[in-house]
Parts: C-alpha cells; sequence; structure tokens
C-alpha cells in the first residue's frame, strides 16, 4: 500500500504541488492527469526521490521511504520514463539487465542468472527474437516496451510510469498500457501513471487523480462512475465536451 | 561470479605479464652490484659536483653539447669522437676543422637526448650540458663515465676546459688554451683601460628587440670590450624584449648583431623606426659574423668575441687587421686550420 | 537454453585485440637505437646470459619504455571511454574535466619558475592535473542542482584559467630555453622513461584503474539521465565524482611522465564502439587495447621517421584526425 501524505514540493525556492494526499492499492494502476505544467513530473520525481518535498511523507507498508537509502527506495518504488536516454549503441538485453541495479551490491555485476531474469521478461513482451538487437535500431514502440521491461526486471512494489505512451501510435499506446494492467494486476502492484487523455485514463485505471495549478482537484475511482460528475469534473479541465457511454466506459468527446 | 572471472581474466593476465618482466627486472639489477677493484688513476669533479672516476685512458668519446664537441677539437682529439649532438651541419667549424663529425650518429639535444644511441657507441667517456641531470644518472646507472659541464661564463668554461683536459690526459693543451685566452683578456684591459666606455646596444638572434640583459655572458663580454651594455638596468630575466621606444631612450652609440641573426645589417639600418638613433646615423651597426662559431657564448674560442668587440668599439688601439691575424693565428694553433681573413666581417 | 550471448564474442574480440597488441608490443620493445635482437630480449625474459650492457638498457630504458605506452594508451583510451560515457557526450576526452589543462600549468611552473628538472615537472604535471579536477568538482558545489552540465561548466572554467596561466608564464618565460622546453613538454613524448619514473606513477596508476573497473556497471548507468540513474537507485553524482577522481589518478599518472597526448582517449573508445557496438566496460577494455596499438604505432614512427624524436602528439593528431573524419562518415 502506497500512501502519500501532505506532500509539498517544487524548484528553486518555488513551490510546486502542495497538500498532496492519496492512497493507492495493490493491484490498482491510478492515473495521475493534469495540463502541462501543473506538476505532475514534479510529483513523481518525489516519488523516486530524485527531489525532494518541502514537507509530506511518502509511505509504503508503514514506512517513510523518504528516509532510506537510494537503493532500498529503487528495489520499493521504479519510474519508466517518459523518454529514454539511450545514446550509445546498446544490445537490447543489456537495456533490460540494467534495471537489476538496485539488487545488486555496490561493486557487483549482474550474474547469469540475472541475465536470465532478463530474458524472461522479454519471452513475457514476446520481445526474445530482439535480444541481441541494437536497442537505438528498434521502433519507438518497441524501445518503449523494452524500456516497460527494464522497470520489470527491477521488480518493485510500486512503479510509476511518465507519459508512458506519449510517443507512441494509437495501437500501441493501447497495447502498453494493457501490458502494464496485466502486470499489475497479476503480480498485485501499485501502478501510477501519467497521463494527457482523460480517455486512456477512463479505459483502464481504476482510480483517476486529477491536478490542478498544483493540487489536486479531484480524486475518484472509475467504477461505478457518475456521468453528471464526470462531465463537471472534466469540463473544468477540458473545456465543452461531451461524455459518451461505451461497453461499460465513458469516453469523453468534444 | 564466472561472469566475473571471464571479465578479470584479461586484465589479470596484463598484470600477470607487467608484473613478470618487472620482477626479472628487480632479480636482474640485484646480481650485478658487485665492484671489481681497479687501481684508480684521477678524479674529475664535474658542474653537476659529482665525483668521476677515470681509470683508464679514454678512448672514445660522446659529446653532447656543441660547445664541448668544439672544445674537443681544440684538444686535438677529433678522432676520438665517436658521437656528438644533432645537426652539426649547422656549424661551420666541424666542416672546416672536423668534417668526418659530419657523419658521426648523433645522440640528440639538450631538449630530447637520446640515453640509447650514446650508450649503443660504448664510449669510454660522455660529456654532457648539466641541464640533462636525469640522462646523467641514468647513464651513470648503465655504467658509463659521464662528465656534466655548465660553461656559463668564463670560470665556468675554463673549469669545463680543465675537466675534459684532464679527464683526456690533455691537461696541457688545456692549460695553453686557458692561457692563451687570459693574455689575450689581459691584453684587451690594457688597451682600453684609458678609453671612453661605448654605449653598445646588443640584438639577439631571433629579434632584434631582444637583448641581453646584465645576467648573460654577453654583457661581460661587452664590458671586458670597453663598452657599456645599454640594457644592463634590466636584470630580471635573461634575455629581455624591449620596445622601439625604450631603444630610442637608450641611444646607443654601437649597435651590434650576435651571430646568425634572422636579419641583416640592411634591414637595422633601412628601419625607418631607428633612423633618429645616433649609431644608424653614423652607421656604426656591426653584425658579428658566423662564419666559423658563435663567439657571443662562453666557447672555447670566445675570447674572439671579446677581440672583435674591442676592435669595433675601439679600432683606434686595436685595429680589424690586427683582430684578423689574432684570429687565423688562434684557429691555426689549436683548430689547425687556416681560415679565411676576408671573410671575417662587422 | 540460454542463447550464446554476444559477450562471448565480445571476449573473443578482447582476445584478439589482446594478440595484437602484444605482438605491437614486441616489435616495440625491439626497435630502438641500440640494438638489441628478439633473440635477446627472450634470453632476457628466460634469464639466460646476455651481455651486461644489454640487459640493463632492456631493462632501464627499452621495457619501461614499451610498458609506459601500454600504460599511456590503455590509460587514456579507457579514461576517454569512461568521460564520454557519464558525461553523455561520445566527444569528451580526459579534458574535459581540465585534467590537461592543470598538468600542463604543473608542468610550465616547473620548467619556467622553477629548476625544470624532469622530476620536479613530473610530480607538479600529477599535482597540476589533480588540483585542477578538484578546483573543478569543488566549483560544481555552487550549482544548486548539480547535474552533468555542470561539470562540464566548471571543467571549462578551471580549463580556461589554467590556460590562462599557462600563457602568463609562457609570456614571462626565457625565450631561448624554458619556452621550448614547456612547448615541447605539451607535445607528448615517450622519449625519457625510465625504471624509475615508470614504478613511481604504477601505484597511482593501477588504484585509478582498480577504481574504474570495481564501479564499472555504474559508469553504464551513469549513461543514463540522472532521473534514470537515482530512479535506479544509484546516487549519481556521488558516483560520478568516484569515476572522475579515479580516471583523474589514471591520467595524472601517464600525462606526468610523458607529457599531452592527444586523441588516444578520444578515438580509442571509438575504435572499440564500432566493434562491439556495445558501450560496457569489456568495450573500454578493448578501447584500452586499441589505444595500445595506436600509441606504439605513433611512438614507432616518433623514433625512426627523423634522427631525432618527433613528439609522439603530432603523430596521434595525424593518426587521429583523419580517423575522426573517417566517423562523420558513419554518423547516423
Amino acid at each position: 500500500m502506497l500512501r502519500i501524505e501532505d506532500i509539498c514540493a517544487g524548484y528553486n525556492g518555488r513551490t510546486v504541488i502542495e497538500d498532496i494526499n492519496f492512497v493507492c492499492r495493490p493491484g490498482e494502476l491510478t492515473a495521475v492527469l493534469g495540463l502541462n505544467g501543473t506538476g505532475k513530473t514534479t510529483l513523481l520525481n518525489v516519488l523516486c526521490g530524485l527531489l525532494k518535498p518541502k514537507k509530506g511523507k511518502v509511505i509504503v507498508n508503514g514506512h517513510d521511504i523518504l528516509k532510506i537509502s537510494e537503493r532500498e527506495r529503487a528495489r520499493n518504488i521504479s519510474l519508466m520514463p517518459q523518454r529514454h536516454s539511450i545514446i550509445y549503441d546498446t544490445k537490447v538485453i543489456d537495456v533490460v539487465l540494467t534495471g537489476i541495479t538496485p539488487h545488486l551490491a555496490f561493486f557487483e555485476t549482474p550474474s547469469k542468472t540475472h541475465k536470465e531474469a532478463a530474458e524472461d521478461i522479454l519471452r513475457m513482451l514476446k520481445m526474445e527474437q530482439y535480444s541481441e538487437k541494437n536497442f537505438l535500431e528498434l521502433s519507438e514502440g518497441q524501445k518503449q516496451l523494452i524500456i516497460f521491461g527494464r522497470t520489470l526486471l527491477q521488480n518493485s512494489e510500486i512503479m510509476l510510469f511518465d507519459e508512458p505512451d506519449s510517443s507512441l501510435d494509437y495501437r500501441n499506446k493501447h497495447m502498453l498500457i494493457d501490458k502494464i494492467k496485466d502486470v499489475l494486476s497479476s503480480d498485485q502492484k501499485i501502478g501510477l501513471v501519467t497521463l494527457h487523455d482523460p480517455n486512456l485514463a477512463l479505459c483502464y485505471c481504476d482510480n483517476i487523480i486529477i491536478i490542478w495549478e498544483g493540487t489536486i482537484y479531484a480524486k475518484f475511482p472509475t467504477k461505478d462512475l457518475d456521468v453528471s460528475y464526470i462531465n463537471r469534473i472534466f469540463s473544468k479541465l477540458l473545456g465543452n465536451v461531451s461524455i459518451l457511454c461505451h461497453k461499460d466506459k465513458y469516453v469523453i468527446a468534444r | 561470479m564466472y561472469k566475473i572471472c571471464k571479465g578479470s581474466m584479461k586484465l589479470i593476465l596484463v598484470l600477470i605479464l607487467i608484473i613478470a618482466l618487472l620482477g626479472t627486472a628487480c632479480s636482474k639489477t640485484a646480481q650485478n652490484d658487485e665492484q671489481i677493484e681497479k687501481p684508480t688513476s684521477m678524479v674529475i669533479k664535474d658542474h653537476l659536483g659529482r665525483e668521476i672516476e677515470i681509470d683508464k685512458p679514454v678512448e672514445t668519446i660522446v659529446s653532447g653539447y656543441y660547445i664541448t664537441t668544439s672544445l674537443l677539437i681544440a684538444l686535438g682529439l677529433k678522432d676520438n669522437i665517436v658521437g656528438l649532438e644533432s645537426k652539426p651541419e649547422m656549424r661551420p667549424i666541424y666542416s672546416l676543422a672536423a668534417p668526418e663529425l659530419l657523419d658521426l650518429p648523433s645522440v640528440g639535444t639538450l631538449k630530447e637526448f637520446n640515453i640509447e644511441a650514446t650508450v649503443a657507441l660504448n664510449p669510454d667517456l660522455i660529456i654532457v650540458s648539466s641541464r640533462l641531470k636525469d640522462s646523467v644518472e641514468t647513464m651513470e646507472k648503465l655504467g658509463f663515465k659521464v662528465i656534466a659541464v655548465n660553461p656559463e661564463d668564463e670560470q665556468l668554461l675554463n673549469e669545463t676546459i680543465l675537466m675534459v683536459g684532464k679527464a683526456t690526459n690533455r691537461t696541457e693543451v688545456a692549460e695553453k688554451l686557458i692561457e692563451y685566452n687570459n693574455n689575450k683578456a689581459n691584453m684587451i684591459k690594457d688597451l682600453v683601460k684609458d678609453k671612453e666606455r661605448k654605449d653598445v646596444y646588443l640584438g639577439g638572434n631571433s629579434n632584434f628587440l631582444l637583448t641581453a640583459s646584465s645576467k648573460m655572458y654577453q654583457n661581460s663580454l661587452i664590458e671586458l670590450a670597453g663598452g657599456r651594455n645599454v640594457a644592463e638596468d634590466i636584470d630580471d630575466t635573461y634575455w629581455a624584449e624591449i620596445s622601439y621606444e625604450q631603444l630610442i631612450i637608450y641611444n646607443p652609440d654601437i649597435i651590434v648583431g650576435v651571430p646568425s641573426t634572422t636579419y641583416t645589417k640592411e634591414d637595422v639600418l633601412t628601419d625607418s623606426r631607428l633612423v633618429s638613433l645616433d649609431a644608424v646615423k653614423n652607421k656604426d651597426v656591426y653584425f658579428m659574423p658566423a662564419n666559423l662559431e658563435n663567439w657571443d657564448s662562453p666557447i672555447p674560442s670566445g675570447i674572439l668575441g671579446s677581440l672583435w668587440m674591442t676592435s669595433v668599439l675601439h679600432e683606434d688601439v686595436y685595429s680589424f687587421d690586427e683582430f684578423k691575424e689574432d684570429a687565423f693565428e688562434f684557429y691555426k694553433e689549436f683548430y689547425n686550420i687556416e681560415i679565411d681573413k676576408d671573410e671575417l666581417s662587422k | 537454453m540460454i542463447k550464446k550471448s554476444s559477450n562471448n564474442n565480445t571476449y573473443v574480440q578482447i582476445y584478439i585485440g589482446l594478440l595484437v597488441m602484444v605482438i605491437s608490443l614486441i616489435i616495440s620493445i625491439s626497435i630502438g637505437r641500440y640494438p638489441i635482437s628478439i633473440k635477446e630480449i627472450a634470453k632476457i625474459v628466460l634469464g639466460k646470459e646476455v651481455s651486461e650492457l644489454t640487459q640493463r638498457v632492456f631493462l632501464t630504458l627499452r621495457l619501461p619504455r614499451t610498458l609506459m605506452a601500454l600504460l599511456a594508451g590503455a590509460g587514456l583510451s579507457i579514461s576517454g571511454s569512461v568521460y564520454q560515457t557519464i558525461f553523455k557526450n561520445p566527444l569528451a576526452t580526459p579534458d574535459i574535466i581540465g585534467i590537461s589543462s592543470g598538468a600542463n600549468l604543473g608542468a610550465a611552473v616547473a620548467i619556467g619558475l622553477l629548476s625544470g628538472r624532469p622530476i620536479t615537472v613530473a610530480i607538479l604535471a600529477f599535482i597540476g592535473g589533480l588540483l585542477a579536477v578538484f578546483g573543478a568538482l569543488g566549483l560544481t558545489r555552487i550549482t544548486k542542482n548539480i547535474g552533468v552540465t555542470t561539470f562540464i561548466l566548471a571543467g571549462i572554467v578551471i580549463g580556461s584559467i589554467s590556460q590562462g596561466l599557462i600563457m602568463l608564464i609562457k609570456f614571462t618565460a626565457d625565450p631561448e630555453r624554458q619556452l621550448a622546453s614547456i612547448e615541447y613538454w605539451s607535445m607528448g613524448s615517450l622519449a625519457s622513461v625510465t625504471d624509475s619514473k615508470l614504478l613511481s606513477i604504477l601505484p597511482f596508476f593501477l588504484l585509478g584503474i582498480m577504481g574504474l573497473y570495481l564501479l564499472r556497471w555504474k559508469i553504464n548507468i551513469l549513461s543514463l539521465s540522472d532521473q534514470e540513474g537515482s530512479s535506479l537507485g544509484i546516487r549519481v553524482n556521488r558516483i560520478r565524482i568516484s569515476v572522475i577522481i579515479s580516471a583523474t589518478l589514471v591520467v595524472a599518472s601517464v600525462v606526468s611522465v610523458t607529457g599531452l597526448i592527444s586523441f588516444i582517449g578520444l578515438i580509442g573508445p571509438h575504435i572499440a564502439r564500432i566493434i562491439t557496438k556495445k558501450n560496457d566496460f569489456n568495450t573500454a577494455i578493448l578501447g584500452g587495447i586499441s589505444g595500445v596499438i595506436i600509441i606504439i604505432i605513433a611512438d614507432t614512427l616518433a623514433r625512426s621517421l627523423s634522427s631525432s624524436e618527433i613528439p609522439i602528439s603530432i603523430l596521434t593528431t595525424f593518426i587521429g584526425a583523419p580517423f575522426l573524419a573517417y566517423l562523420m562518415r558513419k554518423i547516423r
């Protein structure tokens, strides 16, 4: 269980987000929605330890993870970044293998067992035939999938995803988030994903948190939603919209 | 574990290679420290304060310094030289007095002295500049006799001459050379003692505005010859670069150019920035000849530089023809050549 | 079944590289103005009788020179590879953090202001390199959020200050003697390597290489963004500093003996990456091997092209620059 308590954070003296409080449960995927610049990435940076909050706690199973070592934290929380930053030719299997880092001792390098675990993940993602290929030569969608594989290898209870769909086409967007959902429910992990598209959130996520001007504007589960509630919330965020219902799911259209 | 082993193997392999080779080094040098007792003939103290034992006659010599190479010729040892400094073709005196030197192997310069090349010649004696202290120590370690010299001024030059003379059993000639120099120096002193000192500006080799400060040998050369170095007030560097304005303030009586300048007498006489100088107006601009040796440095024939300067400054008491005679006599006596007197210029 | 991974290929490549390197080392060790045949070398290594002088020349001059070529090629190249990785810049060289300028300044001070004796020059060059890097590292603490750019900027500041001071020293130096010596030092040379010089820097070199070896996995992670590194549990800035210090020990120990040798740190790693198509520590080692081979080629030419020794950077530049041009063709 992940509990965010009173988080208040920002850069260079400014406060970007404040009064952030919410709870995430195992097996659930929570979406964090918000317009550009509202503080979604700031929140993720706090959660994965990159940014020290001015105030607040992040509690995982009773421990405040902001107080533990980086390595310890990385074993509990992993982050799939918005953009990969690989600039040198690297074998796909080696990209996935970097995910094992938090589980290595200080001077340790990955062993055969670790390598096999990475191969398993590639197999699970149905990408094992790319294992020896150069990562930089894959398509964008395939690259995202491999980065997802790296995050999986980290095997943390909590997985954060920073706009994982941003450079993907329609099909790959859905494929990726679908896969994320699968893993979360089969391994009972907690997932937190920042998204732009509210439809993806409504379609796949169990909970939605909306950030507006640095604070939580709304948070609600996506099950058994009231149409008028959705309408009210989202028109503030997105303007004049209409809500459609399709196969038990809601879709927002302009 | 397996991966770590495989990965470190190459590093360990290379390290073992290095350690093995170094190991043979350590064991070998330890074995060869026994000294064989030999009757000592003489001990020479060089300019690094080291004591060199010469226990057998010196037959083969390597000279890494143009000054000592010239000295060896003067001491009659040109046939004993087996290796010398780089670019001997730049020194006219070799072509004249000992042309066979030009075909000998070169052992490098003061900047990059080649120890291996020197050692390959297996000389009985090695003479180098004291600036090569580290090379001296290494060659000593390899078992060679090395004399380090530093002929920076007249006294050190005389010491160098005696050192080399003693080591090569040519003390007589060495002393004769020093005596000759001293006699000529005294002669000059007598000639100019009542004369008024002339102000002299000395232009440097690569740059006319580069002049010798009071710390340089050239300064004493001017003083001896009855002149005064206008730049004698400079004492914080060796060669000092001045400005045209400074030179105009100095306004020397005589302008002298060192041997082998990159500029000519004409350049100085026609330089529009110098027209106001007395020396230029009176055409008292003289360039030391370079067709034999560079007499502005402390070399065995350095006295000729002073003689030349005396003749230039005080021609009335020491004519240029007299100088030519003295120069001819010197080279005949010590270098066994007959120089062309007409080539001596000013 | 575990697929035979490419790592086996890399090991094959490294072994082949080692073979070529050992051959070139043997060739290098048999070249010199003092005649020593390969037979005699074999005799010395095997402990058999050779003339005492030949043995001494071999152990005091020839062997240290070749070993120094090994250390220089490997050290500069591996450091270059490491810097290119942690600064995420394929054009990074060991000087990105200012070490070459610092060492150059140390040497200039020794030659221009002090006695200029080789041992003084070596010590001051070593200290100068270390001080420059520590200065740059200290300078990074001015910034609130330290990132890669902070280090690069600090390196530029320290490098520029060093260059300025070097110019000042050159200006006041005696043009006939000191200036030439300073210039000569900055062009690099293996000519005056002796056994004592080699042994005195060896501990620092090995210490630095050991540090890089132990941190090799983390170096890999540092090639990712700071955000990713942090989320993988690494204290990014701390590791970066540790890596820089280790690499600095390696480069400073080499440079204090040989002077500045250009291009090895830049092209050695690139050659390796083209061969292995990866960027891990094994690739760095292969880069080190390539660096050794290049230096040996350059040093052999330096000794044999003319009767005097050509400074080695002249040759590494003429080998390296065309190679960079060739790399331009391969840019994606």
